[in-house]
C-alpha cells in the first residue's frame, strides 16, 4: 500500500541571534498511511512541534528556513514545490491541523459558526446558507451538543473539551485527507481527553483519514495509535507498530522514557531517571546524539551516528546495539 | 525599531543636561550682563554674539544656555518629588486595598479634576516669595497623581502573581514583600512616567515663566525669554524664536524616549 | 503508638462570588465544599481531581494564602485561622508550598541565591556567610550547582526552576510541605527526577506532604492516602493500594479507567464519561457527579439526596449511595 503522506529527510533550521543555528528538525523522514494514527512521541525540545507546522510550511521565514531537499508527498504532490495558491488549498484541505490550546486558537470575537463556515467557503464553493449547513452537520459530527446553538455561540462560551470539538470541526471543513493532531488532549481534563480521544478514532474510521497525532504522552499514544515513531533530538530514534514498540522497545531513550513514567497500575518504587538533559538544538551530540546520557554508550556511539537499523523493516531504532545486541550492558 | 528610538532619545537627553550642567563652562557671557546699552541692543546673530543680544544687551547664547540649565533641574526635581509621592500613594493604595485605597484614590480623582495650569497659576500668583524652589515643589506636588494610578494599577496586577504570593508563604514580613518584591517590578510604569513627565513639565514651566510667575527675570528661562522676545517679533525674530524652539526640541527629545520605552515595555506586560 | 494528627482540616469552605449583575443576587460559585481531612505527621496524602475540583483552592486555604469563608484549620493543635498577622508570619515558616509553575513564583528580578537566602534571614535562621552556605547546602541538596545562585530564573530551565522552588521552600525548614502539581508542566524524564527528589527529601527530613495533582499515576508514587475531589467536595479517601486496586467511587473509576498507561495492552474497564463537567456556578441537583455517572445502580435517589462521605469500610470513605456495588462499575465496558 502506498503511503498518503510520504515525509523524506525534512529539515527545518532557524538562525537565532547571536549567529546560533538551531537545527529543531534535523533529516526526518516518515509515513503515513491512509486509515492509520500514527503517533509521534517526544519531550519538550525534540522538534515535533516544529515538524507538523513544518509539514504544512508554517515556519515563519525568517528566521526558519526549510531545506529545499525536503520532500512532503501529499498523495504524491511535494508540498514543499507548490507555488502559494497551491499551497493555501492544500492546507486544510489536503491536510489539517489542530493545535493545543484550543482557547488560543479560536478566535474570540467570531462565533462559532462564522469561523468554521469561513473555512468550508474557502475549500468549497458553497454559498451562506449552505455552508452554514455544512457547519452545523460538522458540529455533529464532532459530538457537539446541540448543533444548531452553537453555531451562534462564542467561544468563551464553551468549555476546553467543547473548544477543541470546535477545532476538529474547523479541521475538517476542508474535507483533509490527512489530520495532524498536536497535543490535542494535554490542556483537557483526563476524562474529557478520553472522549476526544475516542471521537479522533471514530472521525478517522468514518472519515477514512490518516492521523498524525503528536504528543509527549505515552498513554495516549498507547491508547489510539496503530504506529509509534519516537522522536529525540530532532530525528526519530524508533518506530514500529504500537504493541510492539511499547512490549520491547528498542531504543535506550524509548527504554528509558517508559520506564520514567509513573504508571497507575504498578505499586510505587523509585523511577529510574534518565541522566542529564536533552541536549539544545543548536549543539546537537556528535555521533549518535543520545550517547552522553546512554549507559550502553562505547566508542562507536561516539563516533558515528547510526541509520535506522532492524532485520524487521517494520521496527526499526537508531541504535547500534541493533547491529551488536552484544554491547548492552545488565 | 523600538531600541533605536530609545538610543536616540537617550543621546538627545543626555546631550541636553550635558550642556545645562555645563553652561557656566560653555557661555561666553554672564547671562545676567549688560554688555552695551547703547549699541549692544538687539544685535542680530554674529561671531561675537552667535545668537545676538536680547533687549538689555546681553548675550543670547549664554541666556539660552543658563536658561536651559533653570528649565532641565527645574523639570527633573520637581518630576523627582512628584514620582515619590505618586509612587509611595500608588503603593499604599494597591497594597493596602479597602477603604484606605477608596480614599485616596478618590481624593485623586478630585484633584485631577482640577485643571493643573490654573492651579498652578493661583498658587505661584499668590505665593510671590517663593522662588524657584516654590516652583519646584508646586510642580511636583500638583504632577504625582496620574503616576499614583499607573502605579496602582500595576501593583493590583502584581499582587495576584504568584512569585508575591511565594513570598508570603514564605512568611516574609509585608513591608519586605512591598519593596523588595512589588516595586522593584512595577518600576517600568514609573520610568515611562518620569520622562513624559519632565517633557510635560518643561513645557508647563516655560508657560508659567512666560505669564511671569515662573521663573522671574532677571534669571533666564526659556519662557520668560520668550516673553521678552514677544515685542520684537517684526524687528527682532529670533529673539523669541530661539528658546521657543529650544522648548520644542527639549520636549521632543523626552517625548520620543518616553513613547519608546513604553513601547519597549507594553507588549512585554500585556 | 498512633501518629501524630499534624494537619486538621474541618468542614472547610470557600466560595467566589461571580462577577455579575450590579443590582440583583450574585452568582457564588462554593469552590471547597465543607471539606474534612487529617493528615498524619510523616504521611503523605494525595489530593486528586481535575480542573474546577478546588483542590488548588483547598491548598491555598489551608496554609491560609486564601482565607476560607468557614470552618478550621489546625496545624500541630494550633487554630491556624484565628492567628493574628505576627504570630501567622512565624507558624509560615512550618508550612510551607511548591508551586506548579515554578517560573510565575519566582521573582524575575531577583537572582536564584537571594530568594533562597531572603527567607532563611528574615527568619532569623542565619545571617551573612552563614546564610550563603545554607544557600549552597540547599542548592546541592535538590540537585543543583552552586553556581546557579548567581543567575536569574530566566537563565534556568523549567526542571531547574522546580527544583529551586522547592529548595526556598526547605530553606525555612518546614515540617509540612503542599506540592501543587509539581510535576505536571515538566517533561517525563524531568519529572521522574523530580518525584524521586521529593521522596528523598520526605525521607531524609521527616516531611509531611499535601500532594495535590489532576495526574493519578504521579498521586500513586508518593501517596500513603488519597483523597479524590469532585466540585469542591471528597468523594473518596482511602488508603493508596486500597484506592487503586478497587475505587468505591463511580468517579474515581473513571479518572482511573481514563488514566494514562503506556501501555496498549493494559487490560482495563472502558469507562467514557458523557457529557461535560459540571459548573460550580449551577452544581446539578443531589449528587454532584450523577449527570455523568456510569454507575449502574444510579437512581431517583441520586438526584435527591446528596450523598454523605461515609465510611464503607473500615478506612475506606466514598460518598456514593451505591459504593457497596462499586464492584459492577468495574466489570462494565
Amino acid at each position: 500500500m502506498k503511503p498518503l503522506l510520504s515525509v523524506r529527510d525534512l529539515t527545518t533550521v532557524f538562525s537565532l541571534p547571536g549567529g546560533l543555528v538551531a537545527r529543531p528538525v534535523d533529516g526526518v523522514s516518515l509515513d503515513l498511511f491512509p486509515g492509520e494514527t500514527l503517533a509521534l512521541v517526544g519531550e519538550s525540545g525534540s522538534g515535533k512541534t516544529t515538524l507538523a507546522l513544518s509539514l504544512l510550511r508554517l515556519i515563519p521565514e525568517p528566521p526558519g528556513r526549510i531545506d529545499p531537499a525536503s520532500r512532503v508527498e501529499l498523495d504524491g504532490t511535494d508540498v514543499m514545490r507548490l507555488d502559494s495558491t497551491a499551497l493555501r488549498r492544500v492546507r486544510g484541505g489536503g491536510m489539517a491541523i489542530i493545535f493545543q490550546e484550543p482557547g488560543s486558537s479560536l478566535n474570540p470575537v467570531m462565533t462559532v459558526g462564522s469561523q468554521i463556515a469561513e473555512t468550508v467557503r474557502v475549500h468549497a464553493r458553497l454559498d451562506r446558507g449552505a455552508a452554514r449547513r455544512r457547519t452545523r452537520d460538522l458540529l455533529a459530527d464532532v459530538g457537539l451538543s446541540d448543533p444548531d446553538r452553537r453555531l451562534d455561540q462564542y467561544p468563551h462560551e464553551l468549555s476546553g473539551g467543547m473548544q477543541q470539538r470546535v477545532m476538529i470541526a474547523m479541521a475538517l471543513a476542508g474535507d483533509p485527507r490527512v489530520l495532524i493532531a498536536d497535543e490535542p488532549t494535554t490542556a483537557l481534563d483526563v476524562t474529557i481527553q478520553l472522549q476526544i480521544l475516542d471521537l479522533l478514532t471514530d472521525l478517522k474510521r468514518r472519515l477514512g483519514l490518516a492521523v498524525l497525532l503528536i504528543t509527549h504522552d505515552l498513554g495516549v499514544a498507547a491508547r489510539v495509535a496503530d504506529r509509534v515513531a519516537v522522536m529525540y533530538a530532532g530525528r526519530i530514534v524508533e518506530s514500529g507498530p504500537t504493541a510492539r514498540l511499547f512490549q520491547r522497545p528498542r531504543h535506550p531513550y524509548t527504554e528509558a522514557l517508559l520506564l520514567a513514567v509513573p504508571r497507575v497500575d504498578r505499586p510505587a518504587e523509585r523511577l529510574p531517571v534518565v541522566p542529564g538533559q536533552p541536549p539544545p538544538a543548536t549543539d546537537w551530540p556528535a555521533g549518535c546524539r543520545f550517547h552522553p546520557r546512554c549507559r550502553h554508550a562505547w566508542e562507536r556511539c561516539r563516533g558515528a551516528e547510526p541509520d535506522l537499523l532492524g532485520t524487521d523493516q517494520e521496527h526499526v531504532a537508531r541504535c547500534w546495539l541493533m547491529d551488536e545486541p552484544g554491547r548492552r550492558a545488565p | 525599531m523600538t531600541s533605536a528610538r530609545i538610543r536616540l532619545g537617550l543621546v538627545a537627553v543626555g546631550l541636553l543636561y550635558l550642556i545645562a550642567l555645563l553652561a557656566p563652562a560653555l557661555a561666553p557671557y554672564d547671562p545676567a550682563a549688560q554688555l552695551d546699552l547703547v549699541g549692544g541692543r538687539l544685535l542680530p546673530p554674529s561671531l561675537g554674539h552667535p545668537l545676538g543680544t536680547d533687549p538689555l544687551s546681553r548675550d543670547l547664547l549664554s541666556r539660552l544656555l543658563f536658561g536651559a540649565r533653570l528649565s532641565l533641574s527645574i523639570a527633573a526635581l520637581a518630576v523627582a518629588v512628584a514620582v515619590t509621592v505618586g509612587t509611595a500613594v500608588g503603593l499604599a493604595a494597591g497594597l493596602a486595598g479597602g477603604v484606605i485605597d477608596g480614599i485616596l484614590m478618590r481624593s485623586v480623582d478630585a484633584a485631577l479634576a482640577i485643571p493643573r495650569v490654573f492651579l498652578l497659576i493661583v498658587i505661584l500668583a499668590l505665593w510671590e516669595q517663593g522662588g524657584i524652589t516654590a516652583l519646584v515643589l508646586v510642580l511636583g506636588l500638583t504632577g504625582w497623581f496620574g503616576t499614583s494610578r499607573l502605579v496602582r494599577a500595576e501593583v493590583l496586577s502584581l499582587r495576584r502573581r504568584d512569585f508575591v504570593l511565594a513570598a508570603q508563604a514564605l512568611g516574609l514580613p509585608s513591608w519586605r514583600i512591598a519593596l523588595r518584591h512589588v516595586l522593584p517590578n512595577a518600576v517600568a510604569p514609573i520610568v515611562v512616567s518620569a520622562t513624559l513627565g519632565v517633557g510635560n513639565t518643561i513645557l508647563i514651566e516655560a508657560a508659567l515663566s512666560f505669564l511671569g510667575i515662573g521663573v522671574r527675570p532677571p534669571q533666564p528661562s526659556w519662557g520668560n525669554m520668550i516673553a521678552d522676545g514677544q515685542a520684537f517679533l517684526a524687528t527682532a525674530p529670533w529673539q523669541a524664536m530661539v528658546p521657543g524652539v529650544a522648548v520644542v526640541v527639549t520636549v521632543m527629545a523626552f517625548s520620543v524616549l518616553g513613547d519608546a520605552l513604553r513601547d519597549r515595555i507594553d507588549p512585554r506586560t500585556r | 503508638m498512633k501518629p501524630e494528627r499534624l494537619v486538621e482540616i474541618d468542614r472547610l469552605t470557600k466560595r467566589f462570588a461571580l462577577p455579575g449583575p450590579l443590582v440583583g443576587r450574585r452568582r457564588t460559585i462554593v469552590a471547597v465544599d465543607e471539606v474534612t481531612l487529617t493528615i498524619a505527621r510523616g504521611e503523605t496524602l494525595g489530593l486528586v481531581g481535575e480542573s474546577g475540583s478546588g483542590k488548588t483552592t483547598l491548598g491555598r486555604c489551608v496554609l491560609r494564602l486564601t482565607e476560607p469563608d468557614e470552618g478550621r484549620v489546625r496545624f500541630a493543635g494550633v487554630e491556624v485561622l484565628a492567628l493574628r498577622a505576627e504570630a501567622l508570619r512565624r507558624m509560615r515558616r512550618r508550612m510551607q508550598i511548591v508551586f506548579q509553575e515554578a517560573t510565575l513564583s519566582l521573582n524575575p528580578r531577583l537572582r536564584i541565591g537571594a530568594a533562597i537566602r531572603e527567607p532563611v534571614e528574615l527568619h532569623g535562621l542565619a545571617r551573612g556567610p552563614s546564610a550563603r552556605a545554607r544557600v549552597v547546602e540547599l542548592l546541592a541538596e535538590v540537585g543543583l550547582d552552586r553556581t546557579l545562585g548567581d543567575h536569574y530564573p530566566h537563565q534556568l530551565s523549567g526542571g531547574q526552576r522546580q527544583r529551586v522552588g522547592i529548595a526556598r521552600a526547605l530553606s525555612v525548614e518546614p515540617e509540612f510541605l503542599v506540592l501543587d502539581e509539581p510535576i505536571s508542566n515538566l517533561d517525563v524524564s524531568l519529572g521522574a527526577q523530580v518525584l524521586n527528589l521529593l521522596a528523598d527529601l520526605q525521607a531524609r527530613h521527616g516531611l509531611t506532604y499535601l500532594l495535590i495533582a489532576h495526574d493519578l499515576a504521579v498521586v500513586r508514587h508518593l501517596a500513603d492516602r488519597v483523597a479524590v475531589v469532585y466540585l469542591g467536595r471528597v468523594v473518596e479517601l482511602a488508603p493508596a493500594a486500597a484506592l487503586y486496586q478497587q475505587p468505591l467511587h463511580p468517579y474515581t473509576a473513571s479518572l482511573l479507567a481514563a488514566a494514562s498507561v503506556p501501555d496498549p495492552q493494559a487490560a482495563r474497564p472502558r469507562i467514557v464519561l458523557s457529557g461535560e463537567p459540571p459548573s460550580a456556578a449551577s452544581p446539578p441537583p443531589g449528587c454532584a457527579f450523577q449527570p455523568r455517572c456510569p454507575h449502574p445502580k444510579k437512581d431517583q435517589r441520586c438526584i435527591a439526596e446528596r450523598p454523605a462521605l461515609r465510611e464503607v469500610q473500615p478506612g475506606r470513605w466514598a460518598a456514593c449511595h451505591y459504593a457497596e456495588n462499586a464492584v459492577e462499575i468495574l466489570r462494565k465496558g
